[in-house]
């Protein structure tokens, strides 16, 4: 079997270069105003046989809610065949967004409306201001005329607005893009570090890679498309320049404070801020690692001497690392999309600007992907290595406040180690929403 | 602390459900308990689990466990396919094991008949009801490393 690319959105495939993106979210109007504006929005769709670095402005691409569906009048038959988590929506406990704190569910949105109110959101990437502000024009000239209604999800009426930091750099300095998993479209993979698309794409189901809708009519109407997260993620940056501030001088004192900063926020993320890995280089950046993808956790640093267990990497992707029985053999994947918004801050004093991602995960089965990353994230015990603490959390963005978390973070070492005391919550959650990225044929059915 | 699974299903009422279901009980002793044995000391995550027929009617499938329900399941799902075919099959209402073999839906279906119990968790985290436990919120793996290293000092 080849998966036929045209058929499947590009946001899918490929990782876009454009430095502006706006992700329009609205909800669609009782009767056919949903339809006709699929409808009129499906040919400007970016598909995945598209140059998406030559072709002009913009990239389009566009994520439908479960409710969303539900408005175009999808049978409610093949509705119910897909994804549980999907139909649910997001649920706090297993994103980690506690209820006592700021990711808190009640928060989300700034209280501009419900999740459950997103029936769409229209994502454009784009090269310039200019290009930004007619991509929006034309979507929203568009929903006008179908009688769809924008929801704009901050108090001060702006709208969500992805930018480029440059340098492939996200708030807190680090160096994004590196490691995404190499898809097989077909199913006579070239390596052994090629990933199954059915683990990405719906409608293929078989018992080595289930995904819902697993067949019948609703996996019909599914083929080629794929579930989304898009989170709406605030990065606390002076929160966190503040933390290694005051932190890394007594955790590394015999270090210059800039080299012990840098050192704690490698530990913390699991490779130096250029994206070097500290297994490959655990005592310094190195141009030539920066991209390095290719290391393990098992026989190169078992002990966490060089990765700590809890750095970001370590947790979300543990690589050969051994798991629990109860987990699945097989590391959970997802295509990550994210892009930074807001004006860059340096210094410890906040100035008060929201600040963070805009992610996009995208994977075939929410609960086995998506839900077991974030769990892990909150949680970290699916290992053997963390039979020392099983309450331990991702040093970076996991939420403080949940259950019985320790706060503690573990910097094993030949000499012992250190623990970074008190970690803070660096980022908290500002809105989710679970889409469905639908293919050309879907897009057709509806 | 440990979360319940209360999974509470009615049993098929006509002739050949019921004559399976005691081909299972008469075998269960010896041919299921121990392959349930083996798998869930291999998971480390349950502290204890039984089956139950209730006057032929209904089979419950009860367990405390560490963990999310969620991946509980699937666990079973993938390690003790045949003993879920088997309880499934017996089950009123149950999907085909064709489409139970999918996660969600295995997920789905063993939540839509896992009772919530009376009260409230006392974790909070999850509208589940009571459960009292003697050991906080201590899990297998601490509670077997504890018993280990009473063991070892014994010795």
């Amino acid at each position: 079997m080849q998966i036929d690319l045209s058929g499947v959105q590009a946001v899918v495939t490929d990782l876009y270069r454009r430095p502006i993106s706006r992700h329009l979210i609205f909800r669609f109007p009782k009767g056919k105003g949903g339809a006709t504006f699929i409808e009129g929005l499906a040919p400007r769709i970016t598909m995945a046989d598209v140059d998406v670095d030559a072709a002009p402005d913009p990239l389009v691409n566009i994520g439908i809610s479960f409710s969303g569906l539900s408005a175009l009048g999808v049978d409610p038959a093949l509705l119910k065949e897909f994804d549980s988590v999907f139909r649910s929506g997001p649920d706090a406990f297993a994103l980690g967004d506690a209820p006592n704190s700021r990711s808190s569910m009640a928060n989300w949105w700034e209280n501009q409306f419900h999740t459950e109110d997103v029936h769409c959101i229209v994502h454009v990437y784009v090269r310039s201001v200019q290009a930004a502000e007619d991509a929006t024009q034309m979507v929203r000239d568009l929903a006008g005329e179908c009688g769809v209604t924008e929801l704009v999800p901050r108090r001060d009426r702006t709208i969500l607005e992805g930018r480029l930091l440059g340098g492939g750099k996200l708030h807190f300095g680090y160096t994004d893009g590196i490691s995404h998993p190499e898809i097989c479209w077909n199913d006579v993979p070239t390596s052994p570090a090629q990933v199954n698309f059915r683990i990405f794409l719906l409608g293929y189901s078989t018992p080595e890679c289930p995904s819902a809708p697993s067949d019948g009519p609703a996996a019909d109407l599914a083929r080629g498309s794929t579930y989304g997260v898009f989170r709406w993620l605030y990065q606390d940056v002076a929160r966190f320049n503040e933390f290694l501030n005051t932190q890394a001088p007594k955790l590394f004192p015999h270090l210059a404070t800039t080299d012990a900063e840098e050192l704690l926020a490698a530990k913390m993320m699991g490779r130096w801020r250029d994206g070097t890995p500290l297994v490959l280089s655990p005592d310094g950046p190195s141009s030539e690692l920066s991209r390095s993808n290719d290391f393990g956790y098992a026989t190169e640093d078992p002990d966490g001497h060089r990765c700590p267990f809890s750095a970001h990497i370590r947790v979300v992707n543990p690589r050969d690392t051994p798991l629990d029985a109860v987990v699945e053999a097989s590391v959970p994947v997802v295509l990550r999309r994210g892009t930074p918004y807001g004006p860059p801050l340096q210094g410890t004093d906040d100035d008060g600007t929201d600040r963070g991602i805009l992610g996009l995960f995208l994977c075939a089965d929410l609960r086995r992907q998506f839900y077991r990353l974030t769990g892990w994230v909150n949680k970290n015990d699916f290992s053997p290595v963390y039979d020392a603490d099983r309450h331990a959390q991702d040093a970076l963005v996991a939420n403080r406040s949940v259950r019985l978390a320790t706060t503690d973070f573990q910097i094993p070492g030949k000499d012992g180690g250190a623990t970074a005391k008190k970690l803070p919550d660096f980022v908290h959650t500002k809105g989710t929403v679970f889409l469905l990225y639908p293919s050309k044929a879907t897009l057709a059915a509806l | 602390m440990a979360t319940a699974l209360n999974l509470t299903a009615p049993l098929k009422q006509d002739a050949e459900s019921q004559q399976r279901l005691q081909q299972l009980a008469a075998v269960f002793a010896d041919q299921v308990q121990p392959m349930i044995d083996a798998v869930l000391a291999k998971s480390e995550i349950v502290h204890f689990a039984r089956i139950l027929v209730i006057d032929n009617k209904y089979i419950q499938v009860i367990t405390e466990f560490d963990g999310s329900p969620e991946d509980y399941a699937d666990f079973f799902r993938r390690e003790l396919p045949s003993v879920f075919e088997e309880i499934f099959s017996l089950v009123e209402g149950a999907p085909p094991w064709s489409e139970l073999q999918n996660p969600d839906k295995f997920v789905e279906f063993s939540r839509e008949v896992d009772l919530k119990s009376l009260g409230t968790s006392p974790g909070g985290e999850d509208d589940r009801g009571y459960l009292f436990s003697a050991f906080g919120d201590t899990t297998v793996r601490e509670i077997k490393k504890l018993l280990d290293g009473q063991s070892a000092v014994s010795a």
